[in-house]
């Protein structure tokens, strides 16, 4: 019923505008789905890294972005700046972080034939224990940036200028992690160890150190995006696991380890997610959402893009 | 003739522990003041809940984090048949679980195919869209909720608990030692070596999930019953799932008695911290979970067995062949 509704209710904005109303809809439409289907790009392609090159479930992920959103808005919050200069500190100190974390929490464990069980389970309680420590240090209370100061007219259409600054930021950092892994000797060794392990260890490749790298990066680049989305959500300790759900989706959406199967996953969820807040509405939509993703993952695990290929 | 007899008084023992605990527990509701009734049920309810989910995930590796959706539909369902159509309260529990143990087999069937951590996922979204899913749904009040017509006491919850956590330790003491559970222990090492010496791992892993989803769903519609006010947020919680998944780790996966023990000592804890620091409370628990996985891996409790073992070893002594039956029985 609240489709009709809502279909009738866009029908009747058009009728009210004229031919005008429409394309200003759709204008907004096609400007903010493609602002958010980077900032996916970025936050699914960290956790690409870590689950479909590492293969490494991290549960965690969500989380570390979400303190990476609080990093965004507290440096918002003291210096009236935008959260987007902060992100290349923010970087490096997850990088370390990340890198740490693999080192003393994840590798340790991950060894064995219940290594993959005992990663999730550690992750699990990771998350658990980093949203709870958010809320004690910070409440429940959303926290927002307050609104743009800077907008610009794009084709009738009110943006502000940060976000498109962030999204911006987010492709190129995107772009340069694709160029890292396909250029650089230390991004070859990260494919290579992906894509056999005890091959890379035999051609003398330091596993233990490129794994603990590939992990720290993906960490970085989760609380990157974090603090490049405090423009577009307020920062709120127990967002991550939705996030960590919506980029599961991505990549496996995409198939695992794809770079353009990435992009395409992120950017058909972020029009379609959009898409249905426009017409459903958000609550609705949310559940939709998840079905979506369960239904993905019965039919195809392997991931759209590639069954796409093969017909 | 003499070692009959010692036989028979050793099993008379045991027995006799048994009858007397049960006498102790079964007193509970009669000697103690009501918050510790209350104190106990809850401790019986997690017991059934620990029970479940060990025999599904522990036992099979398949590690679900959505169990809390089958509490959930099941504390709904049984509030839509006792409040929307005022049916007597034995009826609607057992309805809401038989359509919920039906609802399990239609999840099961495809999600039992997805493996390792997709799994995991799949369950932690199926959970998430049953919430949001009760959270929409005009017809039992949206995220407002539904109230019960006030008839209970916290006695009967409590009986009814302790009979069904007799019930689902017995379950599983007898499932760990048969052919069933040594298929769904072989599932958890290695899927396609136990397919391949025959066993029917579909058929083993979806009754394992349906046992767990029944006992899920039958303590949720007695729980919502005791709560007599249920909502989306409180009946499908990611806490109860947290708590089982801390329980369970604290007592060792895929073992009998371990998570009983898990529960006793979680649950301690749980009162210790919750009265005093509500907020360190959860903190503490993913603690727990991180620890313990990274230090010791099978379960606090037999790390502190192999660890007196270790520090008292008892006088080597030869395996005799019972032993050894005993030990491949084990």
């Amino acid at each position: 019923m609240r489709i009709i509704e809502k279909i009738i209710y866009l029908n009747f904005e058009v009728y009210r505008k004229g031919s005008e109303g429409m394309q200003e809809i759709i204008v907004n439409y096609l400007i903010y789905s493609s602002l958010v289907a980077c900032w996916y790009l970025l936050f699914a392609s960290g956790l690409n890294l870590i689950f479909g090159v590492m293969r490494i479930v991290n549960f965690a992920h969500g989380e570390l972005m979400m303190l990476g959103t609080f990093a965004g808005f507290w440096f918002w919050y003291f210096t009236k700046a935008e959260p987007f200069l902060v992100g290349p500190a923010v970087f490096l100190a997850s990088l370390a972080g990340g890198m740490a974390l693999y080192r003393f929490l994840i590798e340790p464990v991950s060894k064995g034939s219940r290594g993959d069980l005992n990663t999730l389970i550690i992750t699990y309680g990771m998350s658990i224990f980093l949203s709870n420590l958010a809320r004690l240090a910070w409440t429940t209370e959303p926290k927002a940036t307050s609104a743009p100061a800077n907008i610009i007219k794009l084709w009738g259409t009110a943006v502000s200028v940060p976000r498109i600054i962030s999204s911006l930021f987010a492709l190129f950092v995107v772009i340069i992690l694709y160029l890292f892994l396909k250029i650089t000797p230390t991004g070859k060794a990260i494919r290579a160890v992906s894509q056999n392990r005890e091959g890379a260890l035999a051609i003398g490749i330091d596993v233990s150190y490129v794994s603990t790298l590939a992990f720290g990066i993906g960490i970085g680049l989760s609380c990157l995006a974090g603090t490049l989305v405090s423009e577009f959500f307020a920062s709120q300790p127990y967002m991550g696991t939705s996030f960590v759900v919506l980029s599961f989706a991505i990549i496996i959406l995409g198939g695992m380890g794809s770079f353009k199967g990435l992009l395409a996953g992120a950017v058909v969820l972020s029009f379609i997610s959009q898409l249905g807040s426009y017409l459903i509405g958000s609550a609705w939509r949310s559940f939709i959402f998840f079905l979506i993703i369960i239904i993905v993952l019965i039919i195809r695990p392997t991931g759209i893009v590639k069954t796409v290929k093969l017909l | 003739m003499k070692r009959q007899t010692r036989q028979i008084w050793k099993n008379l023992k045991i027995i006799l522990v048994l009858v007397a605990t049960f006498i102790v527990l079964f007193s509970v509701p009669y000697v103690a003041v009501g918050y510790f009734t209350t104190l106990f049920a809850i401790i019986l309810m997690y017991i059934n809940l620990v029970n479940a989910w060990n025999l599904f995930s522990g036992f099979s590796g398949y590690i679900s984090f959505g169990h809390h959706a089958f509490f959930g539909i099941g504390a709904y369902l049984m509030a839509i048949f006792m409040v929307n159509f005022e049916f007597p309260i034995w009826v609607s529990i057992m309805l809401a679980t038989l359509l919920t143990t039906l609802i399990g087999t239609l999840i099961g069937l495809p999600f039992l195919r997805i493996r390792g951590p997709y799994f995991s996922i799949s369950t932690l979204c199926f959970a998430f869209a049953t919430q949001l899913f009760f959270s929409n749904w005009e017809f039992v009040g949206r995220s407002f909720g539904m109230y019960f017509p006030a008839v209970y006491t916290i006695d009967k919850f409590y009986w009814i608990m302790l009979i069904l956590a007799l019930i689902t330790t017995l379950l599983v003491y007898r499932v760990r030692a048969s052919h069933f559970g040594l298929s769904l222990l072989a599932i958890r090492e290695d899927e396609e070596g136990a397919e391949s010496v025959g066993i029917n791992t579909v058929k083993t892993k979806l009754i394992a999930f349906l046992i767990s989803v029944f006992v899920f769903s039958l303590v949720g519609g007695f729980w919502a019953w005791n709560k007599t006010y249920i909502n989306p947020s409180s009946a499908v919680s990611i806490l109860i799932q947290n708590n089982i998944i801390a329980m369970s780790l604290v007592g060792g996966l895929g073992t009998v008695f371990g998570p009983l023990i898990g529960v006793f000592v979680f649950m301690i804890l749980h009162e210790l911290l919750y009265t005093s620091f509500p907020e360190l409370f959860l903190i503490i628990i993913g603690a727990i979970i991180i620890i313990v996985i990274r230090f010791m891996p099978e379960g606090i409790l037999p790390y502190l067995s192999s660890l007196a073992k270790h520090r008292f070893p008892k006088k080597n002594k030869i395996l005799s062949g019972k032993d050894m039956e005993k030990l491949n029985s084990w």
